[in-house]
């Protein structure tokens, strides 16, 4: 028994990072990763790749482009997410980020998957300059159960993704965006 | 209620086994999307050469995480995270799309279908405008202050550059940045390449003095704020003015002086030659490749008068010289010494020069010398390092007190450089009255000495003249192109009775 849930939580699984991979693109960063490697198939080696629904994409340099102390600036297609043009929410694909995990042979208890999300600067309201400052802001991002995660202006849905065998994710929570530094795990 | 921030994200996903504490694995990334509001307007109707040549939109690309802040003095204005989509699309972009209407109609620069913006894409023919904070990359390079694709900081004051808003300070910056815009658009029409400085970016002196300019065009009160500080033009412009000993950029070779200082120049062209028009004639002359082709030369000092003097030959100015230009502009600059030398109104007549409401340019230094009824003579073992004028269309100013030895005597001055040298001056004498020990107050305008046979510049004033003036006000001007050949510029100056 536990051998056949654990086969039809991994048909599961794979069935839907297959219809979302179809809106994927590949962006080409790299994501550091540790850990245990959870998959069983060699030919389909633990991977992650993060695209913007709509496809949209948007070069990024580290180190403002610049060489410094002989490091050349590193350049890279990222994902490109618009959240309001002239105030209002866009369309949800401009703003809806495709997260993709492959190669997850999920053991027979099943998994919690958790993204979390921080701005890459600090925030200006607590800090005043933005020049040097802890990165503080993190927002947990709602988790469809589908693996899309999406913003809603001013509202941060937190819809986890509960993954184990036979129960379906649903959203359990919704309530501000927090920036206090609470990080929101999925469960 | 909290904005959902805007920012470029980093990401951790976890993933951890039912009854686990530390997760199986871990992906994280620096970096790993942008997520970012904009800002699209759609911009007037303008003047166009080709019907769609024009961009149609204004986008505002911008993220909120960073500061959006404003140094004056000591203090800082910062805008809360909240306040900035509200600020960027009711403040911002009005006024930004206005600059454009008015750079393109107002201004009289018409656009070419050449045109296109340094981006790709979608924004390849549109304008768009990246607010960033100047560290991170973001569209393209965060530049410290500006750059023409248009990138623009909100974060930081443009070096020591003060502005009293952070609305004026970007809207200062964009007006710089738009008018490169404008170049590149006469540039691509004329001659193919969007290259505005040229080779080696020899050409700055056309390309960044006249956006220097703009941003005193289409921002005037922010560029001549009174109260404390000085705008990004008022600060290059009293550093090449200098004053209070520092003789600024006067005689500064022009391949070896900053872009940005000689804008004072093109100020003083724009007020004195009605607006705008003297300044499209001097790019679409310099970018058309009819004089000099800038793309394989760098020699500005000998192609400077060329292009001045055809692009002042099609504008209204009181002078139709390169030459003639360079004198009134020295006396200008003189002038902000006297009573009554600073404007009150844009393109007063009279003895001002510049247009100057709130006393933001500092007088240029003065070498002073005293006659006291002996001949005096002032060469270049008297005159300060450098000696003589040593570049091209360099400017030296010398004030000769009189004593009352000079009251009952007619005076001869005599200017003349070393026989053979390449050097040519030009010089213009102002008599004065000092009033009260400090205020300077000109007897009628400013003499201008011709030469002799000898190439000597000398002028005698009767003694009924001297009786009414205690001061000599002498401009000498360089006027030729001949620094690499004269690197010295050598003039003795002599003043002696009848």
């Amino acid at each position: 028994m536990g051998k056949l849930r654990s086969a039809i939580t991994r048909f599961i699984f794979a069935v839907l990072l297959l219809g979302i991979s179809l809106l994927l693109v590949d962006c080409g960063a790299e994501a550091i990763a540790y850990g245990m490697v959870l998959t069983e198939d060699p030919e389909a080696p633990t991977g992650i790749t993060l695209s913007a629904a709509s496809g949209a994409t948007i070069e990024f340099r580290t180190q403002n482009g610049e060489t410094v102390d002989g490091v050349p600036a590193e350049t890279m297609q990222i994902p490109h997410l618009v959240l309001h043009r002239n105030g209002a929410l866009t369309a949800a694909p401009e703003r809806t980020l495709v997260v993709k995990v492959s190669g997850i042979a999920v053991p027979p208890g099943g998994v919690t998957v958790t993204l979390a999300v921080e701005t890459q600067h600090g925030d200006p309201d607590r800090w005043g300059t933005g020049v040097s400052h802890p990165r503080v802001a993190r927002c947990a991002v709602d988790c469809g159960f589908d693996g899309k995660y999406r913003w809603h202006g001013g509202i941060h849905a937190r819809v986890s993704i509960g993954y184990d065998a036979g129960r379906k994710c649903a959203p359990h929570a919704h309530g501000l965006l927090s920036l206090s530094g609470d990080s929101h795990r999925c469960r | 209620m909290l904005p959902t921030p805007t920012d470029y994200f980093h990401y951790q996903v976890t993933l951890t086994a039912a009854g686990d504490v530390v997760p199986r694995l871990v992906f994280e990334q620096e970096y790993a999307f942008l997520m970012e509001d904009q800002v699209v307007v759609t911009l007037s109707q303008v003047q166009e050469m080709t019907n769609g040549a024009a961009p149609d939109e204004l986008v505002l690309y911008y993220y909120d995480m960073i500061s959006y802040q404003n140094r004056v003095a000591e203090a800082v204005h910062q805008l809360s995270r909240a306040e900035v989509p509200a600020y960027v699309q009711g403040q911002l972009a009005p006024r930004m799309a206005e600059a454009f209407r008015v750079q393109s109609d107002v201004w009289g620069f018409p656009w070419y279908e050449e045109w296109t913006s340094y981006r790709g894409g979608v924004d390849t023919e549109r304008l768009s405008v990246t607010l960033h904070d100047g560290k991170t990359w973001y569209h393209s390079a965060a530049p410290a202050g500006g750059d023409s694709r248009i990138s623009l900081n909100a974060s930081d004051n443009i070096g020591s550059a003060s502005y009293a808003s952070l609305t004026e300070r970007l809207m200062s910056s964009y007006q710089h940045e738009l008018f490169h815009n404008i170049q590149r658009n006469i540039g691509l029409h004329y001659s193919g390449n969007g290259d505005v400085s040229g080779k080696d970016l020899a050409w700055q002196f056309f390309a960044e003095g006249t956006a220097v300019l703009a941003s005193t065009v289409g921002e005037f009160d922010a560029e001549f704020a009174g109260g404390p500080g000085e705008s990004y033009y008022v600060l290059n412009a009293n550093k090449f003015i200098g004053g209070d000993g520092f003789y600024g950029k006067l005689n500064k070779r022009y391949p070896e002086m900053d872009a940005y200082s000689p804008a004072v120049y093109w100020r003083f062209l724009y007020e004195r030659c009605g607006g705008m028009q003297v300044v499209r004639e001097a790019l679409t002359t310099l970018y058309s490749g009819e004089v000099v082709d800038i793309q394989t030369s760098t020699d500005v000092v000998a192609n400077l008068s060329l292009v001045m003097d055809r692009a002042l030959a099609g504008a209204s100015c009181p002078f139709t010289t390169y030459r003639e230009s360079l004198n009134a502009f020295a006396r200008a600059l003189y002038a902000l010494h006297v009573e009554g030398g600073r404007c009150v109104s844009l393109g007063q007549p009279g003895l001002c020069g510049f247009y100057d409401p709130n006393h933001k340019y500092n007088g240029p230094t003065i070498n002073q010398l005293t006659y006291t009824g002996t001949p005096l003579i002032y060469n270049v073992a008297e005159q300060p390092y450098p000696a003589g004028i040593p570049s091209s269309f360099g400017i030296d100013y010398v004030e000769i007190e009189l004593n009352q030895a000079a009251d009952a005597q007619a005076l001869t001055l005599d200017i003349y450089g070393i026989p053979g040298a390449a050097a040519v001056f030009d010089v213009q004498v102002w008599q004065l009255v000092v009033d009260g020990g400090e205020r300077l107050l000109p007897i009628g305008d400013t003499v201008t000495l011709t030469a002799n046979s000898d190439g000597r510049l000398i002028h005698t004033f009767p003694a009924s003249s001297n009786r009414a003036a205690q001061r000599l006000a002498v401009i000498i001007t360089r006027v030729d192109a001949q620094e690499t050949l004269d690197p010295v510029g050598a003039y003795t100056l002599e003043v002696c009775s009848e």
